[in-house]
């Protein structure tokens, strides 16, 4: 049989499992196979290609995902209900697979159209950023921000908006420890982020995380760019503050420099790496294609953030033993551990279940799913760890601790610079992201041809067998240049990117 | 100028509530080394305005009793005439339960005393016998991946577009941060399903458009099944994973929302019963002037509401938490008491740990004017409350199933215990404020009350009453309760409370979030 025609994709001659590629009815032989499906096959899901006996290792790209909960005939429908989430061995073997991968001399390295700022980091975009210090600030930032609407910025191309940043923390919450400082630490961020020309904080006066104690932290990481800010209580109340904010934003933008993109180099491009309503496919298709690409980022100097840390949960030994130094793998486990003591008890993924739509796209459970989404980092080296939000200085591929959970997690790549997120997705996420914008990869094409208004990279014609994964590797760094020079991704078109800037909610509410 | 609830000599510079006091409050800043009508000289330190000042020389370490209650502990020698605050007293442990008892026939609540309530209001009668007193249509999210789209839905719907539906509130969003990345199952997700359903069945919505992406962990269809909600004319659904992504999506819940505007609006005002009204009773930063002010008011309107059959609730269970012992000889029964009293464990569970204003000694947010320790500032909320008996404790977002007072149990965080006090059922919102708020809910009108004058002068865009006329203009607590009422029955009746006129509310509802991320 063709292996273009064969309905199931195999991912390793170890694996006692293939992957149908669309759905696959209950009684098809699949000869090079040597089975014939004993039930319907949904796409994305797999089937046993030999006899499994209850208790034995499934495995999927050579790695075990579960156990076979029941003795298993060829050609069984595989998924959560006789694939047991079960304890694994772990040999982190760190650093034992470090192999540098090769970067390319500063003269070699491919370009992009970046915008320099005075400091010499380089942009995508060019915002001018509302901030809420608090909740409490939340309707004046909203408000003095819709003021500048498409109409308003027209005579004022070189602005790509001006955003507001909301959220729902800052006031009622913890007095000190890790709840405010990570609060501080995105929103400053965000303040100083390479994207956002200028700033207005707007406090409501009487929150926890002040003003004050903000906007010195911003300036010290902000250095010299325009930083105001506004006190609700001060200004007399919502109108007052609105009134004076428009006034305040006004004189920024009609003050705005004309930045002139200039052809930099793609070392200056710093990728944050997601995958959301991950299916089946997605470990197919997009994850390793988008892996490929960030490949080819990190051998033009550029880097990329992999993070989503609970969804890393049973593979996290690849990654540690591609770690640059051992110290550095060791912190990627300490980061797993602090996980599983903070979901500890609770149906999180990380204990197992995904979510409705992970599971009815073909991922039995949270070790298939981190199999497939670490492959968006592709096979390079693990550089460094680091926290949510905090600066990421150091070049390749990194890893940022994360929740799973999408706004979050690309909330904090992008307070710790990255200018880009590309969003790999097979259910159809819709998501979108401000300053630094997500560009999507659709896992399938069933998919793609539905959403296409809000997907930017069809990953599934690999599926299809129209692509392979280099080429589409190559597709994908050529489109992310082109969204880094400026070109408007689907959900930029769409207006996605205001309702998605979530901080990491880590307290309890007073 | 008198007080109608303080029992015990009154001169013109400062107010004791209750005889036995160890302190007073300040009517003016009293400075320092001056002798007072009565023989009291103030101590070396100036007293400010709505600040405390010895009646007599307290000891270290002794309780301070305010209203007959401990309010806090001396943290050294306190003399006579002394300005009493954060240098030298601090919170009483809450574990000390050492309050002294107040009755709630403290005061003779008879008709002679309160504001007149009218027999009805001009609400919307629903089909389940519950009355609204707005008319809107509603746009929710299951999870945060749909936020953008109910938000450009209900922002297409402008003035203009809603001008031939006259007898329509408004297309309110109901956007929030969670609904994926969280606990599957348990409180966290019940919780928030809760609330999300009891907010599309509001009796202020007319219909409702929940809007979701189709793969979050707050499953669209689970969460109706769970909730008994059930598609119909007045409630719609839109999966962006169906229907094709974000614009598709809001072209098709625009359409839903037409689709239900002209039944929405066929909705009529009409005479209800005033008992039909559930108005939830909040406060943001109450100062020394409120225990002169806002509080016994408030405390008169609620007590008149309820006579006359209506409901109110007070959220803030960190406030019952510092006055535990009081809230329980309040409550009507111990079985009634039950509950709360469990839940209070889980509170401290909760909070064990972490860094908030439940750990002794903490300060109130924005320390407002003459506040000193947080149980004070808890006392000055729970006064408010009123007289009456609390009948019991629900859930957040649970539906309050009596009339009375009830405590919803939310934190003291106003966005997040309005959005649990509406969700339970309130109709309308009464927020008390010492340090000027700009809230308000999106769901039901929210009338805010300053504690002073200087403050309702500067937020005179926001707050739309001031109770600090009680202390210029020689009104009485049951006047200002009667402002209070005419008020909450007004804005009942269809006018704009300030929030609603400034357009605060679609920013503001935020369901507790009590669990991880994932």
């Amino acid at each position: 049989m063709n292996e273009l025609k064969n309905p199931f994709i195999r991912l390793d001659p170890a694996d006692n499992v293939v992957v149908a590629r669309t759905e696959v009815p209950a009684g098809t032989a699949v000869p090079n196979e040597g089975f014939t499906t004993q039930q319907l096959v949904p796409p994305g899901h797999k089937v046993a290609t030999c006899p499994i006996a209850r208790g034995e290792p499934v495995l999927k790209y050579n790695t075990v995902i579960g156990f076979a909960g029941e003795d298993l005939v060829p050609g069984t429908w595989m998924h959560s209900h006789n694939i047991q989430f079960g304890d694994l061995e772990k040999d982190y073997r760190y650093s034992q697979d470090y192999r540098p991968l090769p970067v390319l001399p500063p003269e070699q390295r491919a370009c992009f159209l970046g915008i320099v700022r005075p400091d010499g980091r380089v942009a995508t975009r060019n915002y001018i950023g509302i901030f809420a210090a608090s909740h409490r600030a939340a309707t004046v930032v909203r408000k003095i921000a819709a003021a500048f609407d498409a109409t308003v910025l027209q005579t004022h191309a070189h602005i790509d908006g001006v955003a507001p940043f909301v959220h729902e923390q800052g006031a009622g919450t913890e007095l000190s420890g890790e709840p405010l400082m990570v609060l501080r630490r995105t929103l400053v961020g965000y303040i100083a982020h390479p994207n956002i020309y200028a700033a207005l904080i707007v406090a409501s006066g009487d929150e926890d995380n002040t003003a004050h104690e903000l906007l010195e932290q911003a300036r010290q990481q902000a250095g010299d760019m325009p930083l105001l800010s506004l006190n609700i209580a001060d200004a007399g109340g919502t109108r007052s503050a609105i009134e004076q904010g428009v006034g305040l934003v006004r004189k920024l933008v009609e003050t705005a420099p004309v930045p002139e993109r200039q052809p930099v180099s793609v070392e200056h491009i710093i990728v944050g790496l997601q995958c959301g309503g991950s299916d089946g496919f997605s470990g197919l298709s997009a994850n390793p294609a988008l892996g490929a690409a960030m490949e080819l980022l990190i051998a033009n100097g550029g880097t990329a953030i992999l993070s989503e840390t609970p969804e890393i949960y049973g593979v996290e030994h690849l990654l540690t033993a591609r770690a640059v130094t051992p110290q550095v793998g060791r912190k990627l486990v300490d980061r797993i551990e602090w996980w599983l003591r903070y979901n500890a008890g609770r149906d999180t993924q990380i204990n197992g279940r995904v979510s409705p739509g992970n599971n009815a796209g073909g991922l039995a459970n949270v070790i298939e799913k981190s199999l497939g989404g670490a492959k968006k980092g592709g096979n390079a080296p693990l550089m460094e760890v680091y926290e949510y939000a905090e600066p990421v200085t150091t070049r390749g591929l990194v890893f940022m601790d994360t929740p799973g959970y999408d706004p979050v997690s690309a909330t904090g790549q992008i307070a710790g610079g990255a200018n880009m997120v590309c969003f790999t997705t097979g259910r159809g996420s819709c998501f979108g992201s401000v300053p630094a914008p997500t560009m999507k990869l659709s896992s399938n094409t069933p998919m793609y041809r539905r959403m296409e208004a809000d997907m930017d990279v069809n990953c599934g014609v690999i599926i299809d067998g129209e692509s392979t994964i280099p080429q589409m590797g190559q597709h994908i760094f050529e489109q992310l240049l082109r969204h880094a020079s400026g070109e408007p991704t689907k959900s930029e078109l769409a207006g996605v990117g205001l309702n998605e800037f979530i901080p990491w909610p880590m307290g309890v509410v007073d | 100028m008198t007080f109608n609830d303080s029992s015990s000599g009154n001169c013109p510079e400062f107010v004791v509530q209750h005889t036995g006091d160890d302190v007073g409050i300040a009517l003016r800043e009293l400075p320092a080394g001056d002798v007072l009508a009565d023989g009291l000289q103030v101590g070396t330190h100036t007293v400010p305005e709505a600040h405390k000042i010895a009646l007599h020389a307290i000891p270290a370490g002794a309780p301070i009793v305010k209203k007959n209650r401990i309010i806090a502990l001396a943290t050294r020698d306190i003399s006579k005439g002394d300005w009493v605050h954060i240098h030298n007293v601090t919170d009483a442990d809450p574990d000390l339960h050492v309050s002294k008892a107040r009755h709630s026939s403290d005061m003779d609540i008879s008709s002679a005393n309160l504001p007149m309530v009218p027999n009805t209001f001009q609400g919307y009668r629903r089909a389940d016998g519950r009355v609204g007193t707005r008319n809107f249509i509603a746009v929710c999210v299951a999870g945060n991946c749909a936020a953008t789209a109910a938000r450009r839905i209900s922002e297409w719907f402008t003035p203009e577009r809603l001008a031939p539906y006259p007898n329509v509130g408004g297309v309110i969003p109901l956007t929030h941060e969670f609904g994926c990345g969280m606990e599957m199952t348990g409180e966290p997700m019940d919780m928030l399903r809760r609330t999300l359903a009891a907010s599309v069945r509001h009796p202020n919505v007319a219909g409702a458009v929940i809007v979701a992406l189709g793969c979050e962990r707050n499953n669209i269809y689970g969460f109706m099944e769970q909730e008994g909600l059930q598609v119909g004319p007045a409630l719609q659904t839109v999966v962006l994973q169906e229907v094709g992504g974000t614009l598709s999506a809001v072209q098709q819940g625009v359409a839903a929302v037409k689709a239900m505007l002209p039944e929405a609006n066929r909705a009529r005002r009409e005479a209800a019963p005033v008992s039909a009204l559930t108005v939830g009773v909040m406060s943001h930063g109450l100062d020394g002037y409120a225990a002169l002010t806002s509080t016994p008011a408030v405390a008169l309107a609620c007590d008149a509401l309820v006579q006359a059959g209506g409901s109110i609730a007070s959220a803030d269970t960190p406030s019952v938490i510092r006055l535990a012992d009081e809230v329980r000889a309040r409550t009507i029964t111990p079985k009634a008491a039950a509950p709360l009293l469990e839940r209070l464990q889980w509170w401290r569970e909760h909070h064990r740990g972490h860094d908030t204003r439940l750990r002794p000694g903490r300060l109130p947010q924005g320390l407002p004017t003459g506040i000193s320790t947080m149980r004070e500032q808890s006392a000055l909320a729970l006064d408010a409350m009123g007289h009456t008996p609390l009948q019991g404790m629900v859930a957040y977002g649970q539906s309050i199933p009596q009339a009375g007072w009830t405590h919803v149990d939310s934190p003291a965080y106003e966005a997040v215990s309005a959005t649990g006090l509406v969700a339970s059922g309130a109709t309308l919102l009464c927020l008390a404020t010492g340090l000027g708020s700009s809230f308000g809910a999106a769901l039901s009108p929210t009338v805010k009350l300053a504690t002073h004058t200087e403050l309702y002068r500067r937020w005179a865009d926001d707050i739309d009453l001031d109770a600090g006329v009680m202390l210029n203009h020689g009104i009485g607590a049951r006047q200002m309760a009667q402002h209070i009422i005419d008020a909450w029955i007004k804005h009942a009746n269809g006018e704009q409370t300030h929030n609603e006129t400034l357009g605060v509310g679609s920013d503001e509802f935020a369901p507790w979030p009590v669990g991880v991320l994932a």
